[in-house]
């Protein structure tokens, strides 16, 4: 098994003709995906690598006759709430957000409505989702020759607010012989979708994953969420967490966002070295490099067994 | 204390307000009065992409009516855009960003650049950096861990760059060029996390041509080249002509920032026998 995606999930790109979502489309076909569908307004009838082009979603779920399990959604920032909304209100259960420079207040109320119908959304500003040899959802891993480098099968599970370092930590994983479950890139901005507490229950559930690796950075609440998570729900599965822009921390740099939007520091809870004290207080070892994670995530599967 | 969940959706209504004032305890005209200025609040914060809209401190008048001595209020740059109306009425010039500190030349020069082109997207800062190893590293978080990593292993960065979106060769030996004119930088270390829409060959000759535009040797001046990833081979042979260490993916981001402070350490050593 996996989280999120199947062997069957089935999914559209809202924004498909443009230059970005054409390489998009292009590399998930090639992994094996089931893109079924694409939205521009005013392109019906067009084709982008053989997948049919609609005006809006509702023509999508008319002509196949069935509402596609997700939605990728790479259009401008001033268009995106409108498409999410879209795809939301037409039944998508998956949106992944790729945008990036998106307005928060545009993003809190699609994260409102996605609750309200039951959807879940991934990012905004993120690459997707990726279950190696099975579906790639996004621009994860590029090139279907380069993800199938970086990500093999396997019992980890990969969250990160980089898009980048998911594979390169996913690839680093790989090199020592742990393969992935799923490996999500949930996004860099200040609001997002899906947090790592949010998404560990789907991990928690599934039989394949048997630990957690996650990427994060200084700024926001997400790491003492998880903190927390992990405290009151008494996982079965070890975490080994990696935190980058320690050197964000220096007086000199508060109030600079650095690498994401949501990568600032603006009280003492946002740095990293206050992180990383919740990080470890709650049992998750934080390491200083990525080449120290195969052996700290075998270390806790050790421990564990 | 009051405090009270809003919902992004609809407008703030005023029976939310009165709700959260009501949980401090207060009540009879006092709260009614209260609770427009509160309600007023929430949908400026909304309607006008705020991140942070405060009053501080609320007067009370002897005749029972509220005053705002102070506030204090945050936009979105993202939202600057849709905000421009009030921007301008407030007189705030599109150009200036507000940011904490005054921009140095180095972050206006690359600033230029970058928008000089379309192709991919290249930032640098270097406010609060002050080393002898330039940086020419990607892309959001791979910045981070490599700032982190050069820091770590005893390097002294001169500034922070992100590369990312495949930029175009010029821009990329723009930047370049930008890092080795800062003052007492003397070697550029070029290092990415694994790019997989960024091109590998194209940073490759941007970092070269910038070197040679400014009559150095890529060999001496490049410490390392580390980006695997898409188009990896046709970067490695350009690297390998002009004698440009670099190195894939099975050198750890930590491992390359390490041997780009150590060439630099050493020529310092060597400097000074």
């Amino acid at each position: 098994m996996s989280v999120l995606l199947s062997e069957d999930f089935t999914f559209i790109v809202q924004g498909i003709t443009g230059r970005e979502a054409v390489n998009l489309t292009r590399e998930c076909l090639d992994y094996g995906s089931k893109v079924v569908g694409g939205v521009t307004p005013g392109r019906k009838g067009r084709e982008v690598h053989g997948v049919p082009v609609f005006d809006t979603v509702e023509q999508v779920t008319e002509a196949l006759g069935y509402v596609p399990d997700g939605s990728v959604v790479t259009v401008p920032p001033a268009f995106t709430k409108d498409a999410v909304f879209e795809a939301i209100v037409r039944g998508v259960k998956l949106v992944v957000i790729v945008t990036e420079r998106i307005p928060r207040r545009d993003v809190a109320e699609m994260v409102e409505l996605a609750d309200r119908y039951g959807a879940r959304i991934i990012g905004p500003n993120c690459l997707g989702v990726i279950v190696p040899e099975v579906c790639k959802m996004g621009g994860i891993g590029g090139p279907a020759k380069d993800a199938a480098k970086a990500y093999t099968p396997g019992a980890i599970g990969v969250m990160s607010r980089s898009g980048g370092m998911t594979t390169e930590i996913s690839s680093t994983l790989t090199a020592a012989g742990l393969g992935q479950s799923t490996a999500i890139s949930i996004g860099g901005d200040a609001i997002i979708g899906s947090t790592y507490a949010e998404l560990m229950p789907l991990f928690e559930a599934d039989e394949q994953t048997e630990g957690i690796v996650i990427y994060t950075e200084p700024g926001g609440r997400m790491e003492a969420q998880l903190s927390e998570w992990v405290k009151e729900n008494d996982s079965r599965l070890p975490i080994v967490a990696f935190m980058a822009g320690r050197f964000m921390d220096s007086e000199e740099m508060k109030g600079m966002s650095f690498g994401h939007a949501g990568t600032i520091v603006e009280g003492k809870e946002d740095t990293a070295t206050e992180k990383i004290a919740r990080l470890e207080a709650a049992g998750i070892p934080v390491v200083e490099r990525i080449d120290e994670i195969p052996d700290a995530v075998k270390d806790k599967l050790g421990a564990k067994v | 204390m009051g405090r009270g969940h809003l919902s992004n959706l609809v407008e703030p209504p005023d029976f939310r307000a009165k709700e959260v004032i009501s949980h401090t305890g207060l009540t009879g005209s006092e709260l009614t009065r209260a609770t427009p200025i509160l309600a007023r609040l929430a949908r400026l914060m909304r309607d006008y992409d705020m991140t942070l809209a405060e009053i501080n401190p609320l007067a009370r008048l002897a005749d029972g009516s509220f005053v705002a001595l102070d506030a204090h209020m945050e936009m979105e740059n993202e939202a600057r855009p849709r905000q421009r109306p009030l921007l301008d009425d407030l007189g705030v010039d599109p150009t200036d960003m507000r940011e904490p500190y005054e921009p140095s030349a180095f972050e206006r020069n690359v600033k230029a650049i970058d928008s000089a082109d379309h192709r991919g997207v290249i930032q640098g800062k270097d406010h609060g950096f002050s080393g002898n190893l330039g940086l020419v590293i990607g892309a959001g978080g791979g910045s981070l861990t490599l700032t982190d990593a050069v820091r770590s292993q005893g390097g002294r960065p001169a500034n922070y760059t992100e590369i990312g979106g495949n930029p175009s060769v010029s821009k990329a030996c723009g930047l370049a060029k930008e890092v080795l004119s800062k003052d007492g930088v003397e070697k550029i270390a070029v290092m990415m996390s694994i790019v997989s829409n960024t091109r590998v060959d194209i940073v490759a000759r941007g970092v070269i041509k910038a070197c040679l535009e400014l009559d150095k040797d890529p060999g001496e001046t490049i410490a390392i080249f580390r980006i695997p990833g898409a188009w990896e081979e046709e970067g490695f042979k350009i690297l390998e002509r002009y004698g440009v260490e670099y190195c894939d993916r099975s050198v750890s981001m930590w491992e390359a920032a390490g041997r780009a402070v150590a060439k630099i350490q050493e020529e310092q050593v060597a400097g000074s026998r």
